[in-house]
């Protein structure tokens, strides 16, 4: 509209006025002008005259044309809102009048939305987020490396050297997680807890809110045991009150509570307990009983850390016996704390992050053709809107108004899902998935719901839409849709072909999952945790300091034990089946230069009835085997087979080394084997048991002080049965003592934690896949029977049987989920090997899976086309030849 | 041209357009003519403040405007009273009686005069 005006005499008026704002006042002019003449003015001087009162004609048509655009300007603005106010209300109003299709649209999305939103939720609360500490990047791990390459955590003096041999770092730290058992409250409580050395706070940067932290002086040995605690212990197991200057006893010692830091600082894994860890023993190079994090300045780089330790420590090595080099350090590893603590969690999560959005897009495929079907039906209804002067673009925009309505009410009920499945998964991944309570609902995660939202609705909605507006021709007017149904089926087809091979890779995934994790419930761990229920005691020193009194305690609660109605067996492990137990050097023979390694057990003979570990030569520990008598060791039929090959095990010497303080005794105390034992899965249920060894815990309970667990079988199978009563005769033993009773059989499904929840929630995703695609394939085939209706009527009036009709359909639905089936195969095979490390005994190609699950697919076809077609073949085929 | 003529207020020529509007639709020439002879020309109309105010005004709602013919042939925008014109008119007409008496009030009371 921009152009040069001129007034009436021919003064250039302002090169941007508007053409309107030069009429006008070209208009005023003239009229004024008549006026003027009319009066008997002459008309050139009455033209001057007109000019002249309108006063600065430039800056006037200026002004005007400023007002007249921003007029303008909001016009268009309203006029847009309006439209785009008319496309919502126009698709709220067409989504309610199918409300069928609506819900079904809905659900889909929500499953989609909420399944990807709930992952995200779990990728960035444990993968994105920095740590909750201050500079969190300066935070290193540091493992020691043997020379095998084997990782391991840090020996004692190593630590302290280090802080030395390097100038890297601003704070360097060693600690040792323990569970510390806290009396002083109302009750004996068991909180996580950690054993600290001087710079602990500082490499981690955190500040008292009561109180003080611990000082150097308190990280010397033989002082007064100070420590330090959470507002959590504070207020709920000390009960209240000022925690500062109380005295504690944690595992049976007295501490002084010199400070309180606040709850939401739990390192390590949820400790609220923290005590000094300098001992002043000066401990061995290849004790590796501490875990070491550093805080490395600007001022030096992780590389320049590692390489200036890898060097003190292959000195130390080069200096090392040949005995001693298997358990020492000849290097390091410097890598960032937050890559340690998220560690093994990130390929699971990524690789549900990948399968919610395989759901993602099934879901999409699903609405994509369920759309493109209703698209068939409008297709009058857009013909008439296009006919009246509907313009293409503008038919697009409203079939995506559409679809973005429909996904933005889709998306708000995926974040609720996704909070609901949110829960499920911190139950499910509870130990399994580290850093799992730092996962929320935040606005990162809103923002990608919204995102996802976004990209499903133009993904699902922009193909029907396009097809849509195509349609709105005027032949569709006469043909009523049917004209482009040939080119519409092979759309279908497609989507179909997409929907199935990608339901099938999930269904591929989970199905090697399911296997494998049939196949290791059904391992013999070499014990039967079906009816155990048990209970852990740590006694302590402080109030047990006699290894008698230890011994004494537990010879009283076995028997009382015993006594209770309903169980068959009972027995004391100092450790469990499938969890992990320590392992040290065993000497053999009587010679305390002779020996192997074995895991290591302190136990009582009622503890393999209790487990049913079969005893296989000689016999177990009983009344001859007194604390003054000879030791008896047990152990396992593969301790006997690796160090007396065609030997026989009885009565041959056998000593732990390093694992009590009978090694120390000098002489070293050995014990004589009397019996043998059935092998059990200690470290994990898909691990083969290894040499194991078992001391009388009479004789040797050196290690029971620190926590031994009661084992009672129950008579009836059912172990909770002799829960209660079992809690009441611990308390009755010691009431200082906290209970907590468990049962053998869920401590064997927490070992496979991971397991289960890459299982559960693969499993659930794939599920979630199959119903998908069963219910878009079941909208195709419907869709194209109602559309055939006629032809059928034909066939069937001109005498085909409905079976064959009802084949014909059947074949031509099938067709894209087989070549679906094809292509999920070969996708599955392409990528089920990213869930390799998770299987148990079964090749990623395992054929039985991808048989099994493309049956169960196929399946799930068949039936979602038979009923349609089924239904579509019952007409009168009178009727069915009128039908439109 | 005896008299001398009023410079007008600020403000006041939007409710003079609303009122001389309101007596039916007009163009800008007409709409200066007849509020110089309503006020026996003691208002001295600015034709040049004139057009940008019926433009805010149209910006507004108050008024809408067409392309018209005057009785003498001549081409010309008339401008005619909205709904919202309308209302705001009512609005200014008593804001204004009640400014005028209070003013009045004031101005005529004994004590000044």
């Amino acid at each position: 509209m921009k152009r040069e005006g001129r007034t009436p005499s021919g003064r250039v008026v302002g090169g941007a006025a508007d053409e309107d704002v030069v009429r006008e006042l070209r208009s005023h002019v003239t009229l004024r002008e008549d006026a003027l003449v009319g009066a008997g003015w002459d008309r050139a001087e009455a033209r001057a005259e007109a000019e002249r009162s309108l006063g600065d004609l430039e800056a006037v048509a200026r002004e005007c044309t400023e007002i007249a655009k921003s007029h303008q300007r909001a016009v268009r603005r309203s006029r847009m809102f309006e439209t785009m106010g008319q496309d919502i209300r126009y698709g709220v109003r067409s989504l309610l009048a199918s409300p069928g299709f609506t819900v079904v649209a809905l659900i889909t999305l929500a499953l989609g939305i909420g399944a990807n939103t709930a992952i995200f939720s779990v990728v960035n609360g444990v993968l994105l987020r920095p740590l909750p500490y201050p500079d969190p990047d300066e935070l290193y791990w540091i493992d020691e490396v043997a020379q095998s390459g084997r990782s391991m955590t840090v020996a004692w003096p190593n630590f302290e050297d280090w802080q030395r041999e390097s100038d890297g770092f601003r704070a360097l730290t060693a600690y040792s997680p323990r569970t510390a058992t806290i009396l002083g409250g109302a009750e004996p409580v068991q909180v996580p807890s950690a054993n600290v050395s001087e710079q602990f706070w500082q490499v981690f940067g955190v500040q008292a809110t009561q109180g003080r932290l611990t000082l150097p002086e308190d990280h010397v040995p033989d002082v007064a045991p100070v420590a330090v605690v959470s507002d959590f212990v504070a207020e709920e197991v000390l009960g209240g009150g000022s925690a500062i200057g109380r005295s504690i006893d944690i595992s049976g010692r007295g501490y002084e509570i010199v400070g309180v830091v606040d709850r939401s600082f739990d390192f390590p894994a949820g400790a609220q307990v923290w005590v000094t860890a300098e001992t002043g023993d000066p401990g061995s190079r290849t004790a590796h009983n501490y875990r070491v994090v550093g805080r490395i300045g600007p001022g030096s780089t992780p590389q320049a850390v590692e390489q200036q330790l890898d060097a003190f420590q292959e000195r130390i090595a080069a200096g090392a016996s040949a005995s001693d080099l298997a358990y020492l350090a000849t290097g390091v590893n410097v890598v960032p704390l937050r890559e340690e603590l998220v560690g093994d969690a990130r390929t699971p999560l990524l690789i549900l992050l990948g399968a919610a959005g395989f759901v993602l897009l099934v879901a999409c495929t699903n609405l994509a053709s369920t759309l493109l079907a209703r698209g068939t039906v409008r297709a009058r209804e857009l013909a008439v809107r296009s006919a009246l002067g509907g313009t293409k673009s503008r038919l697009v925009r409203q079939l995506l108004t559409e679809s973005l309505v429909l996904a933005t009410v889709g998306a708000a009920a995926g974040v609720a899902l996704a909070a609901l499945i949110l829960r499920v998964l911190r139950r499910l991944g509870e130990g399994a998935i580290p850093r799992l309570e730092n996962v929320s609902v935040d606005g990162w995660v809103l923002l990608f719901a919204l995102a996802i939202a976004g990209l499903t609705a133009v993904a699902f909605g922009l193909l029907p839409a396009l097809r849509g507006a195509e349609g709105g021709q005027a032949d569709t007017l006469r043909a009523s849709g049917r004209a482009n149904a040939g080119r519409r089926g092979r759309t279908w087809d497609i989507l179909v072909v997409v929907e199935v091979a990608l339901a099938l890779v999930l269904l591929v995934g989970s199905g090697l999952l399911i296997r494998s994790f049939a196949t290791l419930l059904s391992e013999d761990g070499g014990f039967d945790p079906s009816d155990v229920a048990m209970a852990t005691v740590a006694l302590g020193t402080t109030r047990y300091p006699e290894l008698a009194d230890h011994v004494l305690y537990w010879d009283r609660l076995l028997a009382e034990a015993e006594r209770v109605p309903g169980v068959s067996s009972v027995g004391l492990l100092t450790n469990l089946p499938v969890t992990s137990v320590p392992n040290g050097r065993v000497a053999l023979n009587g010679d305390p230069n002779d020996y192997g390694d074995a895991l290591y057990l302190v136990a009582s003979e009622g503890a393999f009835g209790a487990l049913d570990i079969p005893l296989i030569r000689g016999r177990l520990f009983d009344e001859r085997d007194g604390p003054g008598a000879p030791h008896a060791v047990v152990v396992s039929e593969s301790f006997a087979k690796e160090y007396w090959p065609d030997e026989d095990p009885i009565g041959r010497l056998v000593s732990g080394g390093g694992m009590d303080n009978y090694w120390e005794a000098d002489p070293v105390v050995f014990g004589t084997v009397v019996g043998t034992v059935g092998e059990v899965r200690y470290s994990e249920l898909g691990r083969p048991g290894g040499p194991t060894v078992y001391w009388n815990y009479r004789q040797r309970p050196f290690r029971t002080r620190f926590g031994a667990t009661l084992l009672a079988e129950s008579v009836t199978g059912d172990p909770s049965l002799v829960a209660q009563p079992l809690r009441s005769i611990v308390r009755q033993a010691d009431d200082q003592v906290p209970v907590q009773i468990r049962y053998m059989k869920d401590v064997v499904l927490d070992s496979l934690g991971d397991r289960t929840f890459m299982l559960f929630v693969l499993g659930g995703f794939a599920a979630l896949a199959l119903i998908l695609a069963a219910v878009g394939i079941y909208g195709v085939v419907a869709y194209s029977v109602a559309q055939r209706t006629r032809e059928m009527g034909v066939r069937l009036a001109l005498g085909a049987q409905p079976d064959s009709v009802r084949g014909l359909v059947l074949k031509g639905a099938l067709r894209p989920v087989v070549i679906g089936l094809v292509l999920g195969v070969l996708g599955g095979r392409l990528l089920s090997g990213v869930v390799e490390g998770f299987l148990y005994e079964v090749e990623p190609s395992d054929p039985l899976t991808f048989v099994g699950v493309s049956l169960l697919l196929l399946l799930a076809a068949l039936v979602a086309s038979w009923v349609p077609a089924f239904r579509g073949t019952r007409v009168d085929p009178i009727i069915a030849m009128r039908a439109e | 041209m005896a008299k001398e003529s009023l410079e007008l207020l600020k403000g006041t020529l939007d409710v003079l357009i609303l009122k001389t509007l309101s007596r039916g639709a007009l163009h800008g020439y007409g709409v200066s003519r007849w509020l110089e002879e309503a006020t026996d020309e003691a208002f001295q109309v600015d034709e040049g403040a004139l057009y940008p105010a019926l433009r805010r005004l149209e910006k507004k709602g108050m008024v809408e405007a067409e392309w018209g013919r005057t009785d003498t042939g001549r081409e010309a925008k008339f401008y005619r009273l909205t709904a919202d014109g309308e209302a705001e008119l009512a609005r200014s007409l008593s804001t204004w009686s009640r400014y005028v008496e209070a003013m009045g009030r004031v101005l005529g009371s004994p004590a000044t005069g």
